[in-house]
């Protein structure tokens, strides 16, 4: 089972398709979250992540603008959707069709397609 | 524990010679000379120590982004690699957003913060897998 930190990094991971870095989920986290994410914890978990399979890295280009390093690209794996998928689903049926006074659970605005 | 081990030795061999270097100084001069010519040279070596560390500190330029020298000493090279380019990469976002002296305040929080949970992370692996093994 995914904790909830996991499931939005290996969502941010999923929606970048590939070639993510860990500055990308950790902006993707922040922006979502509405405060700064610790990088910290976005480098531990893409690590536990990795060491399940449920993500794969590979080395990028090196960059001369930051000193010449090179990041971790990180990709999702077919393990890594399936975990994802069964986690959203999850989270789905126990919310079940309708908690009334949560925000994501409205009736969608008029002409809007959910 | 050789990681650390290593680490420590590797911050240990950065600092201890430049300590060694000055103390020998010191201890060449107290016993060789003779007290005027000493205390002239002590002071040229006080001198030229204050301009080294004047032109360490000017080097360190503000405007510049900071180096992430800790990151570079505390985390393995691999990853210290990845850490720096992605905190370098948000440094950019940070210094548009909130400016120069909060900018390099974040960077160097998220620094530390990444060291630490790097280690913690380490150590907590080791305790499990001492844990299975003595359960055994």
């Amino acid at each position: 089972m995914l904790s909830k930190l996991e499931e939005l990094i290996l969502l941010a991971v999923f929606r970048g398709r590939a070639d993510v870095t860990a500055g990308d989920v950790q902006a993707a986290l922040s922006t979502a979250l509405g405060r700064e994410q610790q990088f910290g914890s976005v480098f531990t978990s893409l690590d536990r992540l990795s060491e399940k399979k449920l993500v794969r890295w590979k080395k990028g280009e090196p960059d001369a603008r930051r000193g010449g390093r090179a990041p971790r690209l990180y990709e999702i794996t077919a393990q890594g959707r399936k975990a994802l998928d069964e986690s959203l689903r999850a989270t789905q049926v126990v919310g079940g069709a309708g908690v009334e006074g949560f925000a994501w659970n409205a009736p969608p605005a008029r002409g809007v397609r959910r | 524990m050789m990681d650390f081990l290593h680490y420590a030795a590797k911050g240990a061999a950065i600092i201890a010679p430049g300590f060694g270097a000055i103390w020998i100084a010191m201890r060449f001069l107290e016993e060789v000379l003779s007290s005027k010519t000493k205390s002239a040279i002590r002071l040229a070596i006080l001198r030229s120590v204050s301009e080294l560390f004047d032109r360490i500190s000017s080097t360190s330029d503000r405007q510049a982004a900071p180096r992430g020298l800790l990151i570079d000493m505390c985390m393995p090279p691999d990853r210290a690699e990845d850490v720096l380019y992605n905190l370098l990469g948000r440094y950019d976002h940070w210094l548009q957003v909130h400016g120069r002296r909060w900018a390099r305040i974040i960077f160097h929080l998220q620094s530390a913060g990444s060291i630490l949970t790097f280690w913690s992370d380490w150590l907590l692996k080791r305790a499990k897998l001492l844990k299975m093994f003595v359960s055994n």
